[in-house]
């Protein structure tokens, strides 16, 4: 939590690095650039200065919150007793300005004590600071810092070559992965950032991307770590996995599905009717900016995706489908993971979006093996560029 | 025994003596307009101290603080930040004592670059890298997606790169 860096000796900084600025020298010059302001540290009276003006201000608040009160308790007793009640006394009795106190404000006014203090209609709580959309658990380890301390620089598109596939359809939900690898030495940084976008270009309402939490009922693995730091040598890469649970369809919708009972499973009987508003791709961000070889998935009606943090390959087991699927009887294109949060709703929760979404011109086939997935790649009009939220 | 109000007021004097520079320093990367740094982090303070019994933890005050810093300097960039102009001009003591090195920021071109970049850039920037958060805090602290840091941070770094070799 310091600012002053202390441990940024590290890394040793290549000057013919055509990338950019060198995180670990951006912060360091910040640093110096700032260093002699505020040197001395903190004027010696200040705290004692701070302490006077928010006391003076909370008595000003106070005291408007109080007139406030006031002017609504006179427009409810207005209002109740309409001309056979003189509202001036109880005005000052429960200002406490004067008058007599005591002339009808105990029966009209039951907030207002014998002492005539203010204790009567508060204004509600100011709403405490708002949480930013798609915010992860900050106990993620992905400072510059530790950035820095990998001793190389951090990925760029041009360092990773990456794609989304899609291995197993499980109860209806679509298990992925997205494997990662280097060219060249490099570190990336989780949490990961996937992109999911449809022709309709409706993704960004439809579906919503989740952090992977053990109690979301998906079989994804519970990984440790949510924003680990990976260096990469040349050929080494990362994996991330991802569960895509459509969503269930309102009843209207779910009539047409009704009608194909017997099917495979709900999403294959959904990807028959394929539309521009079913069809979605998902890929992977690398460096929040550069889409991957997309996966295509269908959902009739939106979907909720989980993902994990990334991991070194292998480290944990892609979900496999135990046995052949079974038909449900399902009204619904397909049910989501047991136990999820009844928020995930897209109505309720919709992902953010990208400051821009120029950079998503992904091209190139799908690869997945799945036989959920049919289509080419697309392009959307529009996208849904997420980062899982926290569903807590 | 101490009460709360004794603890938290404790832990709003520790944070002051620890972080008042830098949350200067902060404010300092964040306005063009430098005079206004000590004024953003004495009303960051006064908002602190009137929630000090809803934040009780160390950590939670200083991203509290620097998150008031944030909003506050982006308004001062806005509209000069109206309100605090009325305050008298507080701390004659320090703002002498910082004269010179507020004339030195001036001519730094790295600082000069970095108020050439989009608001959202600059922020994301020196949240991360001088302020050293991880990028979901930055998330936090903007009201941003991760996603969203991550573009602003690897364009910014871009368009700062740019502007340097420019000068």
């Amino acid at each position: 939590m310091s600012e002053e860096h202390g441990g940024r000796s590290g890394a040793p900084h290549d000057s013919s690095e055509p990338r950019g600025l060198d995180p670990e020298e951006l912060a360091a010059a910040l640093q110096r650039s700032v260093a002699a302001i505020g040197a001395d540290g903190p004027p010696r009276a200040g705290l004692a200065r701070i302490r006077r003006r928010a006391k003076a201000r909370q008595r000003r608040r106070t005291v408007m919150a109080s007139s406030a009160g006031v002017l609504m308790l006179a427009v409810v007793v207005g209002s109740v007793t309409g001309s056979r009640f003189d509202i001036v006394p109880v005005l000052t009795g429960v200002v406490g300005l004067g008058g007599d106190s005591t002339s009808g404000a105990p029966t009209a006014t039951p907030h207002a004590g014998s002492s005539g203090q203010v204790r009567t209609v508060r204004p509600p709580a100011a709403v405490a600071g708002k949480k930013g959309p798609a915010i992860g658990p900050v106990t993620a380890s992905a400072t510059p810092s530790a950035l820095a301390s990998a001793g190389v620089p951090q990925c760029t598109a041009a360092d990773l070559t990456a794609k989304a596939t899609v291995d197993a359809v499980i109860n209806g939900v679509s298990y992925g992965h997205v494997d990662a690898v280097a060219s060249a030495t490099c570190a990336v940084a989780g949490p990961p950032v996937l992109q999911v976008e449809n022709l309709a270009g409706t993704a960004v309402r439809s579906v919503v991307i989740l952090e992977h939490e053990s109690t979301d009922g998906s079989q994804l693995p519970d990984v440790a770590t949510w924003g680990a730091v990976l260096k990469l040598q040349a050929g080494q890469g990362f994996t991330l996995q991802y569960a895509w649970a459509p969503d269930e369809c309102s009843a209207a919708v779910a009539t047409g599905s009704a009608t194909a009972s017997g099917s495979a499973s709900p999403s294959l009987s959904a990807a028959a009717s394929q539309s521009p508003e079913s069809t979605y791709s998902l890929s992977y961000l690398v460096s929040g900016t550069s889409p991957t070889l997309p996966a295509d998935l269908q959902a009739a009606c939106g979907a909720t995706v989980y993902v994990t943090d990334i991991y070194r390959p292998g480290a944990y087991a892609l979900p496999v489908a135990t046995a052949s699927p079974t038909p449900q009887a399902s009204t619904s294109s397909a049910p989501a993971p047991t136990q999820a949060p009844t928020t995930l709703s897209p109505a309720s929760s919709s992902p953010t979006t990208a400051p821009t979404s120029a950079a998503a011109t992904s091209s190139g086939t799908s690869t997945s093996s799945s036989s959920a997935t049919t289509g080419s790649a697309t392009q959307g009009a529009a996208n849904a560029t997420a980062i899982p939220s926290s569903t807590s | 025994m101490a009460t709360d109000v004794d603890v938290t007021t404790d832990l709003l004097t520790e944070t002051y003596q620890r972080h008042y520079s830098s949350l200067l320093r902060l404010a300092a990367l964040l306005l063009d307009d430098v005079a206004s740094c000590e004024d953003v982090v004495q009303e960051a303070f006064i908002r602190v101290h009137a929630a000090r019994a809803r934040v009780r933890e160390a950590d939670k005050l200083l991203a509290y603080l620097r998150q008031t810093v944030v909003n506050l300097s982006r308004s001062t960039l806005r509209r000069r930040l109206l309100g605090l102009k009325l305050l008298p001009k507080p701390m004659p003591d320090a703002a002498s004592a910082e004269e010179g090195a507020y004339a030195a920021l001036e001519k730094d071109a790295l600082i000069q670059a970095l108020r050439g970049l989009q608001r959202r850039q600059r922020e994301v920037l020196v949240l991360r890298y001088f302020s050293d958060m991880t990028e979901a805090q930055v998330a936090a602290a903007l009201g941003l997606s991760i996603g969203s840091v991550k573009a602003y941070g690897s364009r910014g770094i871009d368009a700062l790169r740019a502007r340097l070799e420019e000068q």
